[in-house]
C-alpha cells in the first residue's frame, strides 16, 4: 500500500518535470533537437551543426504561399544571402504520403535543381515528427537557430500574409532581419510572429 | 432570466428569418460588382441606392466558396489568411476595417482554422464627407484564400462606382445586409480580463449567474495571435465571479497586442449566442513586475529572502504542533520508540527518508500550485482539501489506519513495526510515507508564521518558491531528523514493551477524530446525501478488508477485491449525482456573504467594513472566530462603530476570494481586513486575532 503511495508521488513528480522540460520551441531557449533523413539519404541532427547558425524552413512546393516566394526568387535570394554568410539552410517537408507537397527523395532533388534552391539539406519528414516538435503550422514557417543551439526566431518569413507576388514589394523580411540582428549581436525583434500560409499537411 | 430567454429567442428568430431570406438573396439582390474566381464568387453590395454626402453607408463584400471549401476569419487560426480588401477611394470617402461574422473552428488534421464553411459577408462602413464628388470611382484589390485541405488564393481587381444622392435604402439588398448583421457577434456589456502567461492564458468574463444559466459549451476566438493554441480544448468553469476559461498557449508564441475576440456560448436548449469581447489584457511578465499591488499587504511582500526563509523554517517547526498534524505527531512519537531498537544507521536513514517524504510531497503540491497559478486558476494553499474526492479518500485512509491501529485487522506490511497500518511499513519506505502523510495533512493548517512566507513565495519566481518550500519541509521534518541523529535524545526514549500495543491502540482514536473532521468538511462541500454515500463507502471498504482477514481462499479474496473496488468506484461515480452545491446556497441565502459587488456597495456608501475570510478546514480561523469574532464584546464593538461585516467562505474554491487573498499577499485563510469609512484600501489585521487588535484598527483608522 505504501509502495503505491510512493510510486504515485514519484509519478506526479515525474509528470511535473516532464511538463517543465517539454521542449516546445521558445525564442531564447534551446531549439528542439531533431534527427531527420535528407533527400540524399543522409541522417542529420541539429547537434551536427553546433557552431553554425541554422535556418529551418517548412515547405510544400505546391502551396501558393510557398510558390509566391519561390517563383519570385525571393526565397532563393534569402537562401543564397544567408548561406553565403555561413548559414546552414534546412528545408523540411512534413507533408504526409498522399497529401499536397509530399515528394520522393528524387522529386525533392529535382525541385531543388529546377528551382535553383540554395538549401543545404532537404529533410523529408512524412511522419511529421520534426514538424510536430517545432509546432510547425504553415508553409512557409521559419526558424533561426544560433550557433549554440538557441532558438532566435520563429514565425512568418515576412509581414505580408498574401499569396500575391506584388506583396513582396516593401515587405519586411523577418528572417533576414533576425539573421542580421543575431550576426551583429543584437536582440531579435520580433522574435516570434504569426506564420502564414497553407497548413502543414500532417497525416493523422 | 426572462431577458435572457428573450435574448436567445430573438437570436433564434433572427437566425430562422435569415435562413428564409437566404434563398431570395441571390435572386433579387443587385451587386455593384461581381466576380467569379476559380473556387469562389465575390460580390460587393451597397445597402443604399447611393451615398449621401456627410453620412455613412455600408458595403457588404459577399464571398461564396465552392461546396466543401472554406474561407477565413480575421484571425485565420493555425494557417490560412484573412481576406485582404485594399480600397482605392476618391477624396472625401473612407473605408473602415471590415466587420466579420462569428467564425467556426475548422479542424484540418492536427491544426485548427477559424473561418466560414459556406458563404459569408464582410461589412465595410464607408464614411463620406459633405463635399464628395457626385461620381465616385472606386478600385478594390481583393485577395481571399479558400481552402479545403489544399488552399487556392483568389484575387480580383474590381472597379466600381458610387454616386452621391439621398442614400435611400435599397430594398433588394436588405436581405444580404440583415443576414450579414445577424451573423455578427453581439456587443457584450460584460467586463472581462484576459491574462496571458507563458504556457496558458486565462479569460475571465464577469457575468451574473443567471446569464450563464443552462450554459453547455464555451469557445473563445481571439482576434490576435499569441493568446491560445488553436487546436487545444478550452476548459471553462462558472464561479461566483463569472465565467472562467482556461486556454492553452504555446510558450514561444508572440505576445498578443490585443485581448479582443468573440465568445461563443452554447446553451442546453440548443441556442447559441456570440459576443464581441474587449477584455482587459494582462501580460503575466508585466503583472509579475508590478512590485506594489493595491492594498497595504505590502509588508508581507517586502520580506527579504532570508527572512522569508527563516519564517518558512519556523513555520514548518510550528506545524509539528498544529492540531491537524497532531495525530501524525503521535505516529511520529511512536516511530521514535520503535526506532530505539534499531541501529543508528537505520534510524538516520529513517530520518532522512521522512524528510524526503515531506520534501517530495511539498514539491509535488507546490509544483501543481505553480502550474495552476500559471493558468490563473482560482486556487490557494490548502486546495487539496477543497477537492471533495480528495477529502473523501483521506477520510477513508484515516479510518483504515485507525482500524488497523485498533487491532481490528492487521495489514501485514507494517504491523511487526507496531506502526500505523498503512503509514508504517518497516524501514525507510514507511518513514518516507509518514513524511508524505504529515505533509498532506499539515498543509491546510497555515500557521500564522507560514502565511506571509507562502504569500511571499507565490509572488516570486519558481526558484525562490522552491527554496521557501524546501525550508518549510525541512522545518516540519526537523524534530524527527534531530531525534534520529542525537544519541542522547534517542536514548531518552523508553524501552519497547507490551505497553506499545496499548499505545498503538490508543492512537486509533486521534485518527478517528481526524476522520470525523474530514467527514465534516466533506459534508460542507458536497452535502448530506454525498456524506451518506461516503460513510457507506467507508463501511463497505472496511468490511471488504475485514473479510480479507477471514480466510485465504482465492474466491474469498476475489470477492474482497471486487467489493472494495465496487465501493470505491461506485462512490466516485455516484458522487456527482449526490452532490449539492452549498456554495450557491450560501450565496443566495447569506446577505453577509462576501462578494466583490457586496463590498463595493458598502464601500461606495462610505461605510466601515470588516471582512474576514475563513474555511471550515482552517483551524486557526475557527479558533479566531470562537475566541474573538463570535464574542459579544466584539459584536458590541462592531455595532457601536456601525461596522458592516462580510464573511468570505473559502471552504470551496472561489475565484473572487482567491483574488483578494492574492492581492494581500496571502495564499490561504485566515485573512482579516478592515476598511475604514471612505477608504478603498484595507488595513490587514493579524492572523492571530485579538479583540485588542480590532479595537486598535478601529481607533487608528477612524
Amino acid at each position: 500500500m505504501s509502495n503505491i503511495w510512493i510510486r504515485t508521488c514519484f509519478a506526479a513528480a515525474l509528470a511535473l518535470t516532464s511538463v517543465a522540460g517539454n521542449a516546445a520551441p521558445v525564442p531564447g531557449q534551446p531549439a528542439p533537437a531533431f534527427t531527420g533523413t535528407t533527400s540524399k539519404g543522409e541522417s542529420i541532427s541539429l547537434s551536427d551543426f553546433k557552431g553554425k547558425r541554422v535556418v529551418i524552413e517548412w515547405t510544400n512546393h505546391e502551396c501558393p504561399y510557398v510558390r509566391k516566394h519561390y517563383e519570385s526568387g525571393n526565397m532563393q535570394r534569402l537562401q543564397r544571402a544567408l548561406t553565403e554568410e555561413g548559414a546552414v539552410w534546412i528545408s523540411v517537408i512534413s507533408s504526409a504520403p498522399g497529401t499536397q507537397g509530399f515528394v520522393s527523395p528524387a522529386e525533392a532533388d529535382n525541385l531543388t535543381a529546377s528551382r535553383g534552391v540554395y538549401a543545404d539539406h532537404v529533410v523529408l519528414d512524412p511522419e511529421g515528427a520534426i514538424g510536430r516538435a517545432y509546432e510547425a503550422r504553415t508553409t512557409p514557417h521559419m526558424f533561426l537557430i544560433d550557433t549554440d543551439g538557441t532558438l532566435r526566431y520563429m514565425g512568418a518569413i515576412d509581414d505580408k500574409p498574401s499569396a500575391n507576388k506584388a506583396s513582396l514589394d516593401g515587405a519586411t523580411n523577418y528572417v533576414a532581419n533576425a539573421w542580421a540582428a543575431v550576426r551583429d549581436g543584437q536582440t531579435v525583434e520580433p522574435a516570434s510572429t504569426r506564420p502564414y500560409g497553407c497548413s502543414v499537411k500532417y497525416g493523422d | 432570466m426572462v431577458l435572457n430567454v428573450f435574448r436567445r429567442g430573438t437570436l433564434c428568430l433572427i437566425w430562422l428569418v435569415s435562413l428564409c431570406l437566404c434563398a431570395p438573396v441571390g435572386a433579387t439582390a443587385t451587386p455593384l460588382v461581381e466576380t467569379e474566381a476559380s473556387h469562389s464568387k465575390l460580390a460587393v453590395y451597397l445597402e443604399t441606392d447611393n451615398i449621401a454626402p456627410g453620412r455613412s453607408a455600408w458595403l457588404a463584400v459577399h464571398i461564396e466558396p465552392r461546396d466543401g471549401w472554406h474561407t477565413y476569419w480575421l484571425n485565420p487560426g493555425d494557417s490560412g489568411a484573412a481576406p485582404i480588401l485594399d480600397w482605392t477611394l476618391p477624396a472625401g470617402l473612407q473605408a473602415a476595417a471590415p466587420l466579420y461574422g462569428t467564425p467556426h473552428a475548422i479542424p484540418t488534421g492536427p491544426l485548427v482554422n477559424y473561418g466560414y464553411d459556406g458563404p459569408s459577408s464582410l461589412l465595410v462602413r464607408l464614411d463620406a464627407t459633405g463635399d464628395v464628388a457626385s461620381a465616385m470611382p472606386v478600385h478594390l484589390y481583393a485577395e481571399w484564400l479558400v481552402c479545403a485541405t489544399e488552399c487556392v488564393p483568389q484575387f480580383a481587381e474590381l472597379d466600381l462606382s458610387f454616386t452621391a444622392g439621398a442614400g435611400a435604402m435599397d430594398p433588394a439588398n436588405a436581405g444580404i445586409f440583415s443576414k450579414a448583421r445577424s451573423a455578427l457577434p453581439e456587443p457584450s456589456y460584460w467586463d472581462a480580463r484576459l491574462e496571458v502567461g507563458a504556457g496558458q492564458s486565462g479569460l475571465t468574463v464577469f457575468m451574473a449567474t443567471d446569464e450563464a444559466d443552462g450554459l453547455e459549451s464555451v469557445q473563445f476566438f481571439p482576434a490576435a495571435e499569441g493568446v491560445l493554441t488553436y487546436a487545444a480544448p478550452q476548459a471553462w468553469i462558472l464561479t461566483g465571479e463569472g465565467l472562467g476559461v482556461r486556454l492553452e498557449r504555446a510558450p514561444g508564441a508572440p505576445q498578443p497586442g490585443s485581448a479582443a475576440g468573440v465568445l461563443v456560448l452554447g446553451f442546453r436548449d440548443g441556442t447559441h449566442g456570440s459576443y464581441d469581447l474587449s477584455p482587459e489584457l494582462v501580460l503575466s511578465a508585466a503583472s509579475t513586475s508590478t512590485a506594489d499591488p493595491a492594498g497595504v499587504g505590502t509588508d508581507s511582500f517586502g520580506l527579504p529572502l532570508w527572512q522569508a526563509a527563516l519564517f518558512a523554517l519556523l513555520g514548518g517547526l510550528i506545524l509539528n504542533l498544529m492540531p491537524c498534524v497532531f495525530p501524525i505527531l503521535s505516529l511520529k512519537a511512536f516511530a521514535f520508540i520503535s526506532a530505539n531498537q534499531r541501529s543508528v544507521a537505520s534510524r538516520r536513514a529513517d530520518g532522512w527518508a521522512y524528510t524526503g517524504g515531506i520534501w517530495v510531497s511539498f514539491m509535488v503540491i507546490v509544483g501543481i500550485l505553480m502550474l495552476l497559478r500559471a493558468g490563473g486558476a482560482a486556487i490557494g494553499w490548502g486546495f487539496q482539501l477543497q477537492e471533495p474526492l480528495f477529502v473523501a479518500f483521506l477520510a477513508l485512509l484515516m479510518v483504515f489506519v485507525a482500524l488497523s491501529l485498533g487491532g481490528m485487522f492487521h495489514i501485514r506490511l507494517g504491523i511487526e513495526n507496531a506502526g500505523a497500518g498503512l503509514a508504517a511499513e518497516e524501514g525507510s519506505k514507511g518513514a518516507f510515507f509518514k513524511g508524505v502523510l504529515a505533509a498532506l495533512v499539515a498543509t491546510p493548517c497555515t500557521a500564522p508564521l507560514m502565511a506571509p512566507a507562502i504569500g511571499f513565495a507565490l509572488t516570486q519566481p519558481a526558484v525562490v518558491v522552491f527554496t521557501i518550500f524546501s525550508l518549510l519541509a525541512l522545518g516540519l521534518a526537523l524534530p524527527f531528523l534531530a531525534l534520529s541523529y542525537s544519541e542522547t535524545l534517542a536514548r531518552m526514549m523508553p524501552r519497547p514493551g507490551a505497553w506499545m500495543e496499548k499505545v498503538k491502540e490508543a492512537l486509533a482514536f486521534p485518527m478517528l477524530l481526524t476522520a470525523a473532521w474530514l467527514v465534516y468538511i466533506f459534508d460542507q462541500q458536497a452535502g448530506s446525501a454525498a456524506t451518506f454515500l461516503l460513510i457507506a463507502m467507508i463501511i463497505t471498504a472496511a468490511f471488504a478488508v475485514w473479510l480479507w482477514q477471514q480466510g485465504t481462499g482465492p474466491v474469498l479474496r476475489l470477492i474482497c477485491v471486487a467489493l472494495l473496488l465496487a465501493a470505491v468506484f461506485g462512490f466516485v461515480r455516484m458522487l456527482p449525482l449526490a452532490r449539492t452545491s452549498p456554495a450557491a446556497q450560501v450565496e443566495a441565502g447569506d446577505d453577509n456573504a462576501y462578494s466583490p459587488a457586496a463590498l463595493d456597495r458598502l464601500l461606495a456608501a462610505g461605510e466601515p467594513v470588516f471582512v474576514y475570510f475563513t474555511a471550515d478546514w482552517c483551524i486557526t480561523c475557527k479558533v479566531n472566530e470562537k475566541l474573538v469574532l463570535d464574542r459579544d464584546e466584539t459584536a458590541a464593538l462592531f455595532s457601536r462603530n456601525r461596522v458592516r461585516i462580510l464573511k468570505g467562505d473559502w471552504t470551496n474554491k472561489n475565484a473572487a476570494i482567491a483574488n483578494v487573498l492574492a492581492e494581500y499577499g496571502r495564499a490561504g485563510v485566515p485573512l482579516y481586513l478592515y476598511y475604514a469609512p471612505g477608504q478603498r484600501k484595507a488595513v490587514v489585521l493579524p492572523e492571530v486575532l485579538t479583540l485588542g487588535a480590532i479595537e486598535d484598527a478601529l481607533a487608528t483608522n477612524p
